[in-house]
Protein backbone atom coordinates (compact mmCIF):
# COMPACT_ATOMS: atom_id res chain seq x y z
CA UNK A 1 0.00 0.00 0.00
CA UNK A 2 2.46 2.35 1.29
CA UNK A 3 4.79 1.13 -2.27
CA UNK A 4 1.93 2.02 -4.57
CA UNK A 5 1.51 5.54 -2.86
CA UNK A 6 5.53 6.45 -3.38
CA UNK A 7 4.93 5.08 -7.30
CA UNK A 8 1.88 7.25 -7.75
CA UNK A 9 3.58 10.41 -5.81
CA UNK A 10 6.71 9.92 -7.82
CA UNK A 11 4.76 9.26 -11.17
CA UNK A 12 2.72 12.11 -10.73
CA UNK A 13 5.60 14.91 -10.06
CA UNK A 14 7.42 13.69 -12.92
CA UNK A 15 4.27 13.96 -15.30
CA UNK A 16 4.24 17.54 -13.44
CA UNK A 17 7.82 18.27 -14.35
CA UNK A 18 7.66 16.97 -18.10
CA UNK A 19 4.33 19.13 -18.71
CA UNK A 20 6.45 22.21 -17.15
CA UNK A 21 9.64 21.58 -19.44
CA UNK A 22 6.85 20.91 -22.21
CA UNK A 23 5.31 24.47 -21.93
CA UNK A 24 8.95 25.99 -21.65
CA UNK A 25 9.57 24.59 -24.82
CA UNK A 26 7.02 26.44 -25.96
CA UNK A 27 8.45 29.47 -25.88
CA UNK A 28 5.81 30.09 -22.82
CA UNK A 29 7.75 32.31 -19.99
CA UNK A 30 6.45 30.08 -16.82
CA UNK A 31 8.19 32.60 -14.28
CA UNK A 32 6.46 35.37 -15.61
CA UNK A 33 2.76 34.75 -16.87
CA UNK A 34 2.80 31.33 -15.25
CA UNK A 35 0.44 30.18 -17.95
CA UNK A 36 -1.69 27.19 -17.48
CA UNK A 37 -2.72 24.31 -19.35
CA UNK A 38 -6.01 26.26 -20.17
CA UNK A 39 -4.05 29.02 -21.80
CA UNK A 40 -3.06 28.08 -25.06
CA UNK A 41 -5.25 25.61 -27.35
CA UNK A 42 -3.46 22.03 -28.62
CA UNK A 43 -4.85 20.82 -32.38
CA UNK A 44 -3.73 17.12 -33.43
CA UNK A 45 -2.63 16.52 -36.93
CA UNK A 46 -3.05 19.75 -38.22
CA UNK A 47 -3.08 21.21 -42.04
CA UNK A 48 -3.36 24.68 -42.82
CA UNK A 49 -4.22 26.28 -46.45
CA UNK A 50 -2.55 30.07 -46.95
CA UNK A 51 -4.34 31.49 -50.00
CA UNK A 52 -4.35 34.58 -51.70
CA UNK A 53 -6.61 35.39 -54.80
CA UNK A 54 -7.63 32.23 -54.67
CA UNK A 55 -3.87 30.62 -55.18
CA UNK A 56 -2.53 28.47 -52.60
CA UNK A 57 0.71 30.37 -51.23
CA UNK A 58 1.78 27.54 -48.77
CA UNK A 59 -0.28 24.60 -46.92
CA UNK A 60 1.01 23.83 -43.07
CA UNK A 61 0.66 19.78 -42.27
CA UNK A 62 1.86 19.49 -38.44
CA UNK A 63 1.64 16.53 -36.12
CA UNK A 64 0.25 18.84 -33.13
CA UNK A 65 -0.01 22.68 -32.89
CA UNK A 66 0.14 24.89 -30.21
CA UNK A 67 -2.51 28.87 -30.12
CA UNK A 68 -1.49 30.62 -27.38
CA UNK A 69 -4.92 31.90 -26.58
CA UNK A 70 -3.69 35.59 -25.33
CA UNK A 71 -2.05 35.59 -28.78
CA UNK A 72 -3.48 33.79 -31.75
CA UNK A 73 -1.52 35.23 -34.25
CA UNK A 74 1.65 32.76 -33.43
CA UNK A 75 0.96 29.04 -34.12
CA UNK A 76 3.34 26.85 -32.59
CA UNK A 77 4.19 23.30 -34.36
CA UNK A 78 5.48 20.10 -33.70
CA UNK A 79 6.51 17.86 -36.32
CA UNK A 80 5.50 19.67 -39.24
CA UNK A 81 5.81 20.01 -43.07
CA UNK A 82 5.20 23.46 -45.02
CA UNK A 83 4.68 23.54 -48.81
CA UNK A 84 5.56 26.85 -50.58
CA UNK A 85 3.85 27.31 -53.95
CA UNK A 86 5.81 29.70 -55.98
CA UNK A 87 4.18 32.23 -58.25
CA UNK A 88 6.18 30.25 -61.35
CA UNK A 89 5.08 27.16 -60.70
CA UNK A 90 7.31 25.76 -58.65
CA UNK A 91 7.70 24.45 -54.64
CA UNK A 92 9.92 24.26 -52.11
CA UNK A 93 9.05 22.42 -49.02
CA UNK A 94 10.54 22.56 -45.48
CA UNK A 95 10.11 19.97 -42.77
CA UNK A 96 11.14 20.99 -39.20
CA UNK A 97 10.43 19.65 -35.56
CA UNK A 98 9.64 22.50 -34.00
CA UNK A 99 8.60 25.98 -35.38
CA UNK A 100 6.40 28.96 -35.23
CA UNK A 101 4.17 30.38 -37.55
CA UNK A 102 3.26 34.34 -37.19
CA UNK A 103 0.29 35.60 -39.10
CA UNK A 104 0.60 39.05 -38.33
CA UNK A 105 4.56 39.83 -38.80
CA UNK A 106 4.22 36.98 -41.95
CA UNK A 107 7.13 35.18 -40.10
CA UNK A 108 7.79 31.69 -40.32
CA UNK A 109 10.27 30.17 -38.20
CA UNK A 110 12.19 26.56 -37.57
CA UNK A 111 13.80 25.98 -34.25
CA UNK A 112 16.68 23.22 -34.17
CA UNK A 113 16.96 21.39 -37.40
CA UNK A 114 15.29 22.09 -40.64
CA UNK A 115 15.34 20.34 -43.68
CA UNK A 116 14.49 22.34 -47.41
CA UNK A 117 13.53 20.37 -50.58
CA UNK A 118 13.13 22.17 -53.55
CA UNK A 119 11.62 20.58 -57.17
CA UNK A 120 15.16 19.21 -58.34
CA UNK A 121 15.36 17.17 -55.64
CA UNK A 122 17.67 19.06 -53.93
CA UNK A 123 17.84 18.87 -50.23
CA UNK A 124 19.35 20.98 -47.70
CA UNK A 125 19.68 20.61 -43.79
CA UNK A 126 20.44 23.24 -41.92
CA UNK A 127 19.16 25.01 -38.30
CA UNK A 128 17.23 28.02 -36.91
CA UNK A 129 15.49 29.22 -40.64
CA UNK A 130 13.47 31.83 -40.74
CA UNK A 131 11.20 32.63 -43.65
CA UNK A 132 9.61 35.99 -44.12
CA UNK A 133 6.71 36.43 -46.51
CA UNK A 134 7.47 39.92 -46.74
CA UNK A 135 10.91 40.02 -47.62
CA UNK A 136 10.24 36.59 -49.78
CA UNK A 137 13.76 35.53 -48.40
CA UNK A 138 14.43 32.18 -46.31
CA UNK A 139 17.58 32.43 -44.13
CA UNK A 140 19.38 31.16 -41.57
CA UNK A 141 23.26 31.84 -40.69
CA UNK A 142 23.74 28.04 -39.34
CA UNK A 143 25.90 25.53 -41.14
CA UNK A 144 24.04 24.29 -44.00
CA UNK A 145 24.69 20.92 -45.85
CA UNK A 146 23.21 20.44 -49.50
CA UNK A 147 23.11 17.46 -51.02
CA UNK A 148 22.09 17.18 -55.02
CA UNK A 149 21.82 14.49 -57.20
CA UNK A 150 25.72 14.66 -57.95
CA UNK A 151 27.25 16.69 -55.37
CA UNK A 152 27.38 17.60 -51.97
CA UNK A 153 28.01 20.96 -50.86
CA UNK A 154 28.74 22.48 -47.11
CA UNK A 155 29.18 25.71 -46.03
CA UNK A 156 27.73 28.85 -43.70
CA UNK A 157 24.57 30.25 -44.19
CA UNK A 158 21.83 30.24 -46.99
CA UNK A 159 19.44 32.57 -48.20
CA UNK A 160 16.45 31.24 -50.39
CA UNK A 161 15.20 34.15 -52.67
CA UNK A 162 11.68 32.70 -53.00
CA UNK A 163 11.32 35.19 -56.38
CA UNK A 164 14.09 33.73 -58.38
CA UNK A 165 14.44 30.36 -56.94
CA UNK A 166 17.99 30.91 -55.94
CA UNK A 167 19.74 29.46 -53.21
CA UNK A 168 22.80 31.10 -51.78
CA UNK A 169 25.11 29.21 -49.69
CA UNK A 170 26.92 32.73 -47.99
CA UNK A 171 30.31 31.85 -46.83
CA UNK A 172 32.93 28.41 -46.49
CA UNK A 173 31.82 26.74 -48.98
CA UNK A 174 33.85 23.38 -49.91
CA UNK A 175 32.17 21.25 -52.04
CA UNK A 176 32.58 17.66 -54.32
CA UNK A 177 30.99 17.08 -57.48
CA UNK A 178 30.94 13.90 -59.46
CA UNK A 179 31.81 14.35 -63.06
CA UNK B 1 -7.71 32.99 -46.50
CA UNK B 2 -6.98 30.79 -43.97
CA UNK B 3 -8.85 27.16 -44.07
CA UNK B 4 -8.03 23.97 -41.72
CA UNK B 5 -8.08 20.41 -42.43
CA UNK B 6 -7.81 17.50 -40.21
CA UNK B 7 -5.78 14.03 -41.25
CA UNK B 8 -2.45 12.52 -40.64
CA UNK B 9 -2.30 10.76 -44.34
CA UNK B 10 0.74 13.79 -45.27
CA UNK B 11 1.99 13.23 -41.84
CA UNK B 12 2.91 9.49 -42.52
CA UNK B 13 4.46 10.42 -45.60
CA UNK B 14 6.59 13.34 -44.06
CA UNK B 15 7.71 10.75 -41.90
CA UNK B 16 8.89 8.10 -44.50
CA UNK B 17 10.64 11.55 -45.73
CA UNK B 18 12.54 11.87 -42.87
CA UNK B 19 13.79 8.21 -42.40
CA UNK B 20 15.19 8.33 -45.99
CA UNK B 21 16.82 11.24 -45.51
CA UNK B 22 18.57 9.96 -42.22
CA UNK B 23 19.19 6.82 -44.96
CA UNK B 24 21.08 8.97 -47.82
CA UNK B 25 24.93 8.06 -48.50
CA UNK B 26 26.95 11.08 -48.88
CA UNK B 27 29.40 9.59 -51.18
CA UNK B 28 32.55 9.43 -49.97
CA UNK B 29 33.35 12.90 -49.34
CA UNK B 30 36.78 12.06 -47.80
CA UNK B 31 38.07 9.96 -50.93
CA UNK B 32 39.67 11.55 -53.71
CA UNK B 33 38.95 10.21 -57.25
CA UNK B 34 39.54 11.27 -60.86
CA UNK B 35 35.89 11.07 -61.16
CA UNK B 36 35.25 13.73 -58.24
CA UNK B 37 36.09 17.41 -58.40
CA UNK B 38 36.87 19.03 -55.36
CA UNK B 39 35.86 22.58 -54.60
CA UNK B 40 36.31 25.44 -52.26
CA UNK B 41 35.03 28.77 -52.22
CA UNK B 42 33.68 32.15 -50.37
CA UNK B 43 30.06 31.24 -51.48
CA UNK B 44 27.51 29.65 -53.36
CA UNK B 45 24.66 30.03 -55.72
CA UNK B 46 22.37 27.00 -56.44
CA UNK B 47 19.66 28.13 -59.09
CA UNK B 48 16.44 26.64 -60.22
CA UNK B 49 17.73 25.56 -63.55
CA UNK B 50 20.34 23.40 -61.33
CA UNK B 51 23.16 25.41 -62.55
CA UNK B 52 25.92 25.56 -59.23
CA UNK B 53 28.11 29.04 -59.30
CA UNK B 54 31.19 28.93 -56.77
CA UNK B 55 32.18 32.79 -56.48
CA UNK B 56 35.11 34.26 -54.79
CA UNK B 57 38.70 32.45 -54.68
CA UNK B 58 37.51 29.74 -55.97
CA UNK B 59 39.79 26.98 -55.49
CA UNK B 60 39.00 23.42 -58.13
CA UNK B 61 41.13 20.28 -57.85
CA UNK B 62 41.02 17.00 -59.19
CA UNK B 63 43.25 14.34 -58.74
CA UNK B 64 45.60 15.63 -61.92
CA UNK B 65 44.57 18.99 -61.79
CA UNK B 66 43.91 22.03 -59.97
CA UNK B 67 42.25 25.25 -60.89
CA UNK B 68 41.99 28.49 -59.25
CA UNK B 69 39.39 31.30 -60.43
CA UNK B 70 37.04 34.58 -59.13
CA UNK B 71 34.16 32.62 -60.70
CA UNK B 72 33.56 28.92 -61.88
CA UNK B 73 29.87 27.61 -62.74
CA UNK B 74 29.15 23.65 -62.91
CA UNK B 75 26.19 22.92 -65.45
CA UNK B 76 24.54 19.67 -65.62
CA UNK B 77 22.82 17.85 -67.81
CA UNK B 78 19.13 16.39 -67.68
CA UNK B 79 20.78 12.62 -66.28
CA UNK B 80 22.36 14.90 -63.63
CA UNK B 81 25.93 14.24 -64.80
CA UNK B 82 28.39 17.76 -65.33
CA UNK B 83 27.83 18.89 -68.62
CA UNK B 84 30.44 22.12 -68.56
CA UNK B 85 32.11 23.81 -65.93
CA UNK B 86 32.78 27.70 -66.67
CA UNK B 87 35.73 29.84 -65.03
CA UNK B 88 35.51 33.22 -65.07
CA UNK B 89 38.29 35.48 -64.04
CA UNK B 90 42.11 34.86 -63.36
CA UNK B 91 41.92 31.54 -64.48
CA UNK B 92 45.26 29.76 -63.05
CA UNK B 93 45.55 25.60 -64.45
CA UNK B 94 47.90 23.55 -63.02
CA UNK B 95 48.94 19.90 -63.74
CA UNK B 96 52.11 18.01 -62.71
CA UNK B 97 53.54 19.24 -65.99
CA UNK B 98 52.44 22.54 -67.13
CA UNK B 99 50.64 25.63 -66.38
CA UNK B 100 48.40 27.30 -68.17
CA UNK B 101 46.33 31.01 -67.72
CA UNK B 102 43.53 33.20 -69.19
CA UNK B 103 40.96 35.23 -68.34
CA UNK B 104 38.12 32.24 -68.82
CA UNK B 105 38.11 28.64 -69.43
CA UNK B 106 35.10 26.20 -71.00
CA UNK B 107 35.55 22.48 -69.87
CA UNK B 108 33.20 20.26 -71.92
CA UNK B 109 33.14 17.04 -70.60
CA UNK B 110 31.35 14.95 -73.67
CA UNK B 111 34.85 15.52 -75.81
CA UNK B 112 36.95 16.01 -72.84
CA UNK B 113 38.20 19.63 -74.46
CA UNK B 114 38.69 22.86 -72.44
CA UNK B 115 38.62 26.17 -74.14
CA UNK B 116 41.16 28.93 -72.28
CA UNK B 117 40.11 32.51 -73.46
CA UNK B 118 41.70 35.97 -73.25
CA UNK B 119 45.54 36.64 -72.89
CA UNK B 120 45.83 32.57 -72.66
CA UNK B 121 49.65 30.96 -71.85
CA UNK B 122 50.88 28.09 -71.50
CA UNK B 123 53.91 26.99 -69.67
CA UNK B 124 55.05 23.58 -70.14
CA UNK B 125 58.25 22.39 -69.27
CA UNK B 126 59.95 22.87 -72.59
CA UNK B 127 57.84 25.63 -74.07
CA UNK B 128 56.21 28.85 -73.12
CA UNK B 129 53.16 29.76 -75.72
CA UNK B 130 51.04 32.66 -75.84
CA UNK B 131 48.11 33.13 -77.67
CA UNK B 132 44.20 34.40 -77.95
CA UNK B 133 43.10 31.10 -77.23
CA UNK B 134 44.64 27.49 -76.03
CA UNK B 135 42.37 24.40 -76.29
CA UNK B 136 43.34 21.64 -74.31
CA UNK B 137 42.16 18.29 -75.81
CA UNK B 138 42.49 15.95 -73.01
CA UNK B 139 41.12 13.14 -74.82
CA UNK B 140 43.74 12.92 -77.69
CA UNK B 141 46.49 14.72 -75.42
CA UNK B 142 46.80 17.26 -77.79
CA UNK B 143 46.97 21.79 -77.43
CA UNK B 144 45.81 23.89 -80.27
CA UNK B 145 46.90 27.09 -79.67
CA UNK B 146 45.06 29.95 -81.68
CA UNK B 147 45.58 33.42 -82.87
CA UNK B 148 42.48 35.53 -84.18
CA UNK B 149 42.82 36.40 -87.72
CA UNK B 150 41.79 39.85 -87.13
CA UNK B 151 44.52 40.53 -84.54
CA UNK B 152 47.96 42.90 -85.72
CA UNK B 153 50.44 43.37 -84.70
CA UNK B 154 51.60 46.83 -82.96
CA UNK B 155 53.08 48.59 -86.74
CA UNK B 156 49.62 47.73 -88.49
CA UNK B 157 50.94 45.34 -90.78
CA UNK B 158 49.11 41.86 -91.06
CA UNK B 159 51.16 38.97 -89.73
CA UNK B 160 50.22 35.47 -90.38
CA UNK B 161 49.88 33.91 -87.16
CA UNK B 162 48.83 29.87 -87.33
CA UNK B 163 47.18 28.06 -85.10
CA UNK B 164 49.66 25.79 -83.26
CA UNK B 165 48.69 21.90 -82.67
CA UNK B 166 50.95 20.66 -79.93
CA UNK B 167 50.70 16.90 -79.56
CA UNK B 168 51.67 16.52 -75.82
CA UNK B 169 52.30 12.14 -76.45
CA UNK B 170 55.13 13.33 -78.61
CA UNK B 171 57.14 15.46 -75.66
CA UNK B 172 57.64 17.72 -78.78
CA UNK B 173 55.76 20.72 -77.25
CA UNK B 174 57.41 24.37 -78.40
CA UNK B 175 59.57 22.86 -80.56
Amino acid sequence: MKTSFIIILVASVGYLVLTILSLSDLGYNITNSEPTVQNFENIQNIHLIEKENNNIIYEVMAREAFILQSNKSIMNLRDFTVIFYLATGREVTFIGRTGKIDSESKLFNIQDEAVIIDDLDRIMITSNLTASSITKFVVSDDPVLMLGPNFVIRGKGIKFDKENFKFTIQSDVTATVRK
Amino acid sequence: MLLLQLGNKRLIQINLLMISLILIPTFGLGATSDDKLKIKADHAEIDGSGRVTFIGNVKFSTKSMSMVSSKVMVYFNKDKTIKEIIAIGDVKLKSATQEAYGDEAYYRLVDEKMLIKGNARLIGEKANIQGESIVYDFKNKKVNVINSENSSPANGKDVARPTIIINLDDDNSGK
